[in-house]
């Protein structure tokens, strides 16, 4: 089948996050197709390249990445919602002249459409709220 | 896009105290400017989004709630609110900024099921 | 038939109460994250004998695990792995998260 997973916890603030990746790495594992990950809200911050956990600690927004990179898998954040909360590619960095971009390895910026695409274009939508 | 599925978007939080009802608004607004088929249904503490008179002008806020009526522009006419939040917080249809069709949760019970994705804010 | 999820605990906040309002008989309601404490026996006892009759109720191992409740599980509550989760949303035709 194939599956969207939103996700709209940030790392660290709740287990949303990490139950998705489980989730998302599990269905892979049953032989599921991942059309979209979609991060929302504050779970935009799982994009960032700048989080810097200790290192005996889980870090998710980089286990996110390898899960991406390894599974070619689309991952899409919120641009307005990345925007808002600091989550800003070269391009974001460059039109809106800050200092930086963390916008890790894999992911795109892109419009809330494509939430709506992957709900109309999966067998299963799976919330993951914080 | 393909318009036969449908959707639902279940609202269950409050209004200002987290993002979820103003982001959840956008995300109603982007699926009616598709044409897609869609429902918003508020319970639990997602029915205060529908309450009249809010201004967050003092806590630095826009008042979502404004927006709200651009769901009918856009053709959003499946709107529900489930009857047992109302009576829990002493309100009542006529407290609400836009007309809704107050339905009981065993209504709800079958709505849900009828859908084809279920957006959960 | 919808597969519920619920990731709070009842004694947080009312996700779970709100689930069983208006979950179909027959429906699969699976407890993840703070929501395993409702699956042991509790205080407020929402997960009374007739709400274990009319529905399946599932916990996710690891969240029950990483927060001492495995052997505290109520007879009736059937026990998930991640693997498990993925098989529910298999056989339930949609997913609908209350958090």
């Amino acid at each position: 089948m194939k599956y969207s997973l939103a996700i709209y916890g940030a790392p660290y603030a709740s287990q949303a996050a990490d139950t998705a990746l489980n989730f998302a790495n599990a269905a892979l594992s049953r032989g599921h197709k991942i059309y979209r990950l979609f991060f929302y809200l504050d779970g935009v911050h799982n994009a960032s390249n700048l989080a810097t956990p200790p290192q005996d600690e889980n870090d998710i927004p980089a286990r996110w990445r390898e899960f991406i990179e390894a599974h070619q898998i689309d991952a899409v954040v919120c641009i307005a919602a990345g925007l808002r909360r600091g989550v800003l590619d070269e391009v974001e960095q460059a039109r809106y002249e800050k200092t930086g971009n963390n916008l890790g390895k894999g992911f795109t910026l892109s419009g809330l459409g494509q939430l709506v695409d992957a709900a109309t274009h999966s067998d299963r939508l799976i919330s993951f709220g914080a | 896009m393909s318009h036969d599925k449908s959707i639902l978007i279940v609202n269950r939080k409050a209004p200002y105290g987290s993002a979820f009802a103003k982001e959840s608004l956008d995300v109603g607004l982007i699926a009616a400017a598709f044409g897609q088929k869609l429902g918003i249904l508020f319970m639990d503490d997602g029915v205060y989004q529908l309450l009249k008179h809010q201004d967050p002008s003092e806590i630095q806020q826009k008042n979502s709630s404004q927006t709200l009526p651009m769901l009918e522009m856009y053709d959003v006419k499946d709107i529900y609110v489930e009857a047992e939040s109302l009576q829990a917080r002493n309100l009542d249809a006529a407290d609400l900024l836009i007309p809704v069709e107050v339905i009981s949760s065993q209504a709800i019970s079958e709505l849900l099921e009828q859908q084809d994705i279920l957006l959960n804010f | 038939m919808i597969l519920h999820t619920v990731n709070k605990s009842p004694f947080q906040d009312n996700s779970l109460d709100s689930c069983l309002r208006v979950a179909q008989p027959d429906c699969g309601i699976l407890l993840i994250e703070d929501a395993v404490y409702a699956a042991t026996e509790t205080a407020n006892g929402l997960l009374t004998e007739q709400v274990l009759s009319l529905h399946k109720l599932y916990a996710l191992i690891p969240d029950l695990k990483a927060r001492g409740l495995l052997e505290r599980v109520k007879p009736g509550v059937e026990l998930v792995d991640y693997d498990g989760f993925v098989q529910l949303t298999e056989q339930y035709d949609t997913v609908q998260s209350w958090y």
